[in-house]
């Protein structure tokens, strides 16, 4: 999980072949498929990478043992032979296919996969995904081409897992050899595509790995291009100096009218909104956190934000999860996200003891997105009494504010992927109650607006951390969501966050690529199971 | 005092200088809230990871601990590690040498001649059309954003004309062509800002020059008007000029990082950028060492330069 990047899963490379005549001219098969990204990679080792969106380049290099299906509607076996089989609570035998290899000629056996998953584990590697792996006590190859995974306790997204980036195969020999930090800059993988150049800052391109288990990419190279500023990169792909680019929010008409290429506008599985400091008066009142939801018209916020490439959130979680797990997000709206109404707000802000208003600081990273955000709070804030100043911080000094807990009002932006838990476990539990503890001078989970500090004797709020971290032990779906509707319920009531919008992406590409359909949930789109792209003359 | 003593004094006077670099800017980098830890492990860090990273990496020591060990690494010639990219800091500079040596010294080139030429035919047409016209471009490229003049080339040439690229960098001699293609928006983005500094003070250093007696004696004794200009007022003008012109070089640096940003040139700049938006404290070092010797080496040969355009100045 993470604040930069999306949901994260990969599927395998084969599928029907599209060769022959396509919308653009005569497919071919070959060519360099041109990517753009708007930053490099810092790392190409799977296990050592934080970056979410650089998962993207990598899922071309590595494999996983399960797959998700590109529409998200199914998990699906890819390295492994079938999906795991349950032997107990917390004991599962994976089977995996025979003759996949490596890129250096090497077999991948049960061995590979033992060694993958508990060099993550071991701590002594320092890995960044062994938090997210934490629920696995170990990983043993119990024959030549199965493995068995011994967990911790129960796990809900255990399937959910193992299709991620964070549950790669590494060859064991390679890796031992190279060391981690060789394996970083020449990484062998079992992906349809092998490293051929990395340059950092200026381009990545992978070359067509031919004896890939699945059957092999029609395109022959794969390149990204770095490119920092997202309207340069949007020119190069009107003037075909790349194929595919994201869409800044302003260029999207102009994008629309560009016939040589089609867009697609992609969820991001995240929401962004603004975290009162419940621990700081005058936000330790409940009613003044309330107060500032019928301050704004938010569906307005969104507007001087995103605008198009926005979706109004509820719950703390972005539309797709609430539709996906059907949660009563319309009663939740009703209920807890009323429209603008400022006699309302003065009501609150007087039963609270704030009738004369007081004054705030808010402080907001640089991006247009959230500048403006806070700013429309403080024209809203001025209008009844409360003076508000804005203050824009650097990356640094955003993060030791959460950490310290000194702000009064921040904004936040938080990637969850597709599971509640992916936002609840992460947001709201209460950290000081993990195993192993946080150090006393820990002052609390700010994304949850300091709740927790500030009333620390809450049956309430000891309860829905219990919830929590129950609700990603529970093996039944309808179990986790009821479990999920209370959460909901429970902290939409508290206003530690007022969530404002779920971001898309517009990514755009050339109509020269033929069999190509991204999606969110496609982390092999170029090249996976259910197509294989190739580019037209 | 020879210019060999003086030379040599020079040099060795850039050491405490890059010491003081060194040390400031260990001090503000230190000073800034958060570190390249947090920063890389983003919002809801493992905190088990974030407490180990910052032991591997020694941020948990007392900072003049880390200063010592720092500064003892870089007297050995090791400029450290980029923690966010895991590699030696001097291999990613050395990488992105080309593109931004490229990138500024063809703009150097480009601004250099034609900033002399135009300041010198405006201080020749002072107060009249030519020098008006002169002035005004050259007010209009100083008050220019390189990163609107960026965009502007990118949407004219590449967007509307598809004329060029409107990115990336490519080898000179990897294909020459393709190679000039990309650079021709940068370097002009790059120069305009130079050419328009560099005229506007030749034109006003030409002017004062132009005013002084031995102009108006040489023009009573009837030299033709191009021989006062070029051979006597302009040499007279080149010092203080000069001077402009070794100083220019950082303000060169300074350019890059937004051209190579808006074209997508992997250079030094955006290395930069990059290492002060992450707070990488090993990119930031070495970058901020490299360029203030990059620097004082530019003002020394502006100083040796002197002696070559005025004889008369002594090294003592």
């Amino acid at each position: 999980m993470s604040a930069l990047g999306g949901a994260t899963v990969l599927a395998g490379c084969g599928g029907q072949k599209t060769t022959g005549d396509g919308p653009g001219g005569t497919d071919q098969k070959g060519g360099t498929f041109i990517n753009t990204s708007p930053e490099s990679a810092t790392t190409l080792d799977p296990r050592m990478n934080e970056l979410a969106w650089a998962n993207s380049m990598m899922h071309y290099l590595f494999d996983s043992l399960l797959a998700v299906k590109p529409d998200g509607s199914e998990i699906v076996p890819h390295l492994a032979k079938e999906r795991p089989k349950k032997k107990d609570e917390t004991t599962y035998t994976v089977p995996l296919k025979q003759g996949v290899t490596f890129h250096d000629g090497s077999e991948l056996t049960a061995e590979d996969v033992a060694y993958s998953f508990n060099w993550v584990l071991d701590p002594k590697n320092k890995s960044t995904n062994r938090e997210n792996l934490g629920f696995i006590e170990s990983v043993d190859a119990t024959g030549d081409y199965e493995v068995t995974f011994n967990l911790k306790y129960a796990y809900a997204l255990f399937e959910l897992e193992l299709t991620g980036m964070n549950a790669v195969i590494v060859p064991k020999k390679a890796a031992e050899n190279k060391g981690q930090k060789k394996f970083a800059q020449k990484p062998v993988g079992s992906g349809p595509f092998k490293l051929k150049q990395w340059q950092t800052g200026s381009h990545l391109t992978l070359e067509r790995y031919d004896d890939y288990f699945l059957k092999k990419a029609n395109l022959k190279q794969i390149k990204y291009r770095i490119i920092p500023e997202a309207q340069t990169a949007f020119v190069d792909l009107k003037t075909s100096g790349v194929h595919q680019a994201s869409v800044p929010e302003k260029l999207l008409g102009e994008a629309k009218n560009i016939d040589s290429i089609q867009m697609k506008r992609i969820s991001q599985f995240d929401y962004n909104g603004l975290v009162f400091n419940s621990k700081r008066k005058p936000f330790d009142d409940r009613k003044v956190r309330e107060a500032m939801q019928y301050l704004v018209d938010y569906d307005d916020m969104l507007k001087v934000t995103k605008g198009e490439l926005g979706k109004r959130s509820y719950g703390f979680m972005p539309k797709e999860v609430n539709e996906a797990w059907d949660f009563p997000w319309k009663e939740w709206k009703q209920k807890y996200y009323p429209p603008k109404d400022h006699e309302k707000a003065k009501q609150l802000l007087e039963e609270a003891g704030y009738g004369d208003g007081f004054d705030v600081t808010m402080s907001t990273l640089a991006s247009g997105k959230f500048k403006n955000m806070v700013i429309k709070l403080q024209n809203e804030m001025d209008q009844v009494g409360i003076n508000a100043e804005v203050q824009e911080v650097d990356i640094g000094r955003w993060l030791d504010q959460l950490d310290t807990g000194e702000f009064d009002v921040t904004i936040y932006g938080w990637s969850g992927g597709q599971d509640p838990d992916g936002f609840y476990y992460y947001l709201f539990r209460n950290p000081r109650n993990d195993d192993g503890g946080v150090e006393d001078s820990y002052v609390g989970n700010a994304s949850a607006g300091m709740l927790y500090e500030a009333y620390p004797d809450s049956e309430k709020l000891k309860k829905a951390d219990q919830k929590i971290r129950e609700a990603r032990k529970l093996g039944s779906r309808d179990e986790r969501r009821k479990l999920y509707i209370e959460l909901a319920e429970t902290f939409q009531s508290e206003y530690p966050h007022i969530p404002v919008y779920s971001e898309q992406s517009a990514t755009a590409w050339s109509k020269k690529v033929n069999g190509y359909d991204p999606t969110a949930f496609a982390a092999q789109p170029l090249c996976n199971k259910w197509s294989n792209a190739s580019l037209s003359n | 005092m020879s210019m060999y003593r003086y030379t040599v004094r020079r040099l060795l006077q850039i050491i405490p200088v890059l010491l003081g670099v060194f040390t400031l800017t260990f001090v503000m980098m230190h000073a800034l809230p958060g570190n390249p830890v947090r920063i890389y492990l983003g919002l809801n860090p493992s905190q088990e990871l974030a407490d180990e990273l910052i032991r591997q990496y020694g941020f948990d020591r007392p900072l003049w601990q880390q200063y010592l060990d720092y500064l003892g690494r870089v007297l050995t010639g090791n400029l450290g590690e980029s923690f966010l990219l895991k590699r030696p800091v001097a291999d990613l500079m050395l990488e992105r040498l080309g593109p931004t040596l490229t990138l500024m010294g063809l703009s150097y080139v480009i601004a250099l001649p034609i900033s002399l030429l135009l300041g010198v035919y405006a201080a020749s047409r002072h107060n009249e059309l030519g020098d008006h016209v002169s002035r005004f471009f050259g007010l209009a490229g100083l008050s220019t954003p390189n990163f609107w003049l960026g965009l502007m080339l990118i949407f004219l040439f590449a967007y509307e004309l598809g004329w060029l690229p409107a990115s990336g960098y490519v080898p000179f001699a990897q294909d020459p062509v393709e190679s000039a293609k990309r650079l021709v928006m940068p370097v002009i983005t790059l120069a305009t800002a130079q050419t328009a500094t560099l005229m506007r003070m030749t034109r006003s250093s030409m002017v004062e020059e132009l005013s002084q007696d031995y102009v108006q004696t040489a023009r009573a004794f009837g030299l033709p008007e191009r021989r006062i200009l070029l051979k006597h007022a302009f040499r007279n003008a080149l010092l203080p000029l000069v001077t402009i012109i070794g100083l220019q070089l950082s303000f060169l640096l300074d350019g890059s990082v937004i051209a190579e940003k808006i074209f997508a040139i992997p250079g030094m700049g955006r290395l930069f950028f990059k290492g002060i938006t992450k707070q990488d404290y090993g990119i930031i070092m070495g970058m901020t060492l490299s360029f203030a010797l990059l620097f004082l080496v530019g003002v020394l040969l502006t100083d040796l330069a002197y002696a070559y355009i005025d004889p008369r100045i002594r090294y003592d």
